[in-house]
């Protein structure tokens, strides 16, 4: 019974004297019937299959009247659909724009990073052309080989594809702190000027104290340790040791920076005048009214984003009211000057402090001069000042007895 | 009943049978129609005859000799000895 869906099948009227002998005849000829009901002695309804409707038209001869009343069946609703035009070409669209949006990657999802931050990953990929709104059909194994030429400490990178959403996940090597080089003999010198703070000597001779102040280059921690002769035959330059000096030095470094500000400060007082507009961005391009029309020299713009979407098409649509403001200068007060300075001077650090420096403190000094204020910082920070400067130990002359045999 | 005889029965194309319940009905082995109305319908079933009286009777399917009822089923009659009379 269940083929009777997929046939193409038509609904008909019988009309005729003694349609029952109709119908027994064409039963005997194979003729199947549907919802054969009868209406009334000389009028029935029935639904036959389309490819037998012509047997069953021979076989009503001129006896019977046949009329179709209407199509039915999957075959039927398929066949109407291709004639409705309209239709077909929506449910193609529609197919084509779900196909179209599976083809970029809505998302990138990235798991696995420790030392790494997620922002560098991110960038990274953008850089090789992976970020959201990106096209789908990127080579995974030529982006990934990119990947790990690119953020270097990379044991495994794997990406997939969840539908649109792309999964990056990423296994850092391991990272292996370098071992120091002590086999050559070498100083600790200073890298920078600063007053020492503390000295932790662990081989070698320390050459300053605490307090001392430093120059960039001056010798830290020597690396030649004395020894006591107390048989008296070495000679005096054989007096020292060679060694690969180590050990900490930390020193107050000042760092002296200067940063401006302006005197006054511009403010912006609306005039209370302001002009309608309209913004619209299809994808990379954009419309603005005030490309049309200005009203305004100087003005501060008031949005509204009414409309705003990805998918299926990435469309912006705001409205904006352009408020006319006046320009107006007005000195600055002393509070706001210092908390600039304070504002200034965190910045200066985070440039300026090496790693491992550790800031204790600063001193601001402010200087006018007229539309500028100049702003003095001394910064004070502990840092770890010493680094190796290697250097070939004394040879001792060879002596006498040991000198070679002279050529006869 | 035997097996042999169970058999014959059910592969008797000429036997009238009827499996129906108040709201629908399968006559097989239809050889044809003799009475087609809203109320009542009269089949030949090759040895005798199947009428099926009620109301509203509408023939679901009818193909291969096998006919699906549907409507309000009153009464099943079962008559006319086609053999004897032969």
């Amino acid at each position: 019974m269940s083929e009777w869906k997929f046939r193409r099948w038509k609904k008909i009227k019988i009309e005729g004297f003694q349609l029952h002998r109709f119908i027994s005849a064409a039963a005997t000829r194979g003729i199947g019937f549907r919802g054969l009901r009868m209406v009334d002695e000389c009028q029935a309804e029935a639904q036959v299959d389309a490819r037998q409707f012509a047997a069953l038209k021979k076989a009503a001869g001129n006896r019977y009247r046949i009329t179709v009343v209407g199509q039915f069946g999957l075959e039927s609703r398929l066949r109407q659909l291709l004639h409705r035009t309209a239709t077909c070409v929506g449910l193609l669209a529609f197919f084509a724009i779900i196909y179209y949006q599976s083809c970029f990657i809505s998302e990138v999802q990235i798991t696995g990073y420790e030392h790494l931050t997620e922002e560098q990953i991110r960038k990274s990929l953008a850089e090789l052309g992976f970020y959201p709104g990106a096209l789908k059909s990127y080579d995974l194994a030529d982006l990934k080989t990119s990947l790990y030429s690119e953020l270097g400490d990379i044991a495994w990178v794997g990406i997939t594809y969840q539908g649109t959403l792309a999964r990056v996940e990423i296994l850092e090597a391991a990272v292996t702190p370098e071992r120091e080089d002590t086999s050559e003999t070498a100083h600790i010198v200073a890298d920078r000027s600063g007053y020492i703070e503390s000295m932790v000597v662990k081989e070698g001779v320390a050459q300053k104290q605490k307090g001392d102040f430093v120059q960039e280059g001056d010798l830290l921690i020597s690396g030649l340790v004395p020894i006591t002769d107390k048989s008296y035959t070495r000679k005096p330059d054989e007096l020292f040791r060679s060694v690969h000096a180590q050990g900490e030095v930390k020193a107050r470094v000042l760092y002296r920076i200067r940063r401006y500000q302006p005197a006054y400060s511009v403010t912006l007082a609306p005039t209370g005048r302001r002009f309608p507009g309209l913004r619209l961005k299809f994808g990379q391009w954009q419309w603005d009214s005030d490309r049309l029309y200005r009203p305004f020299e100087v003005s501060r713009r008031e949005e509204a984003t009414l409309m705003q979407m990805l998918h299926p098409l990435p469309v912006q649509f705001a409205l904006y009211w352009e408020n006319e403001v006046e320009v107006c200068l007005s000195k600055r007060l002393p509070e706001e000057i210092q908390r600039r300075a304070q504002q200034q001077c965190r910045q200066a650090i985070k440039e300026i402090l090496p790693k491992d420096g550790q800031f204790v403190k600063n001193d601001l000094s402010f200087s006018e001069k007229e539309n500028i204020i100049e702003v003095i910082m001394l910064i004070h920070s502990i840092e770890t000042i010493g680094t190796d400067q290697p250097f070939s130990a004394p040879v001792p002359e060879p002596s006498e007895q040991e000198e070679a045999p002279a050529v006869p | 009943m035997s097996f042999r005889e169970e058999m014959l029965l059910d592969f008797d194309l000429r036997a009238p049978r009827i499996l129906a319940d108040g709201r629908s009905g399968i006559i097989d082995n239809v050889k044809s129609l003799i009475l087609l109305t809203e109320d009542a319908v009269i089949a030949d079933c090759g040895k005798r005859f199947i009428s099926v009286r009620g109301t509203r009777l509408t023939i679901t399917f009818l193909e291969d000799e096998r006919m699906f009822l549907e409507g309000n089923i009153e009464a099943v009659e079962f008559y006319g000895e086609k053999d004897a009379h032969e």
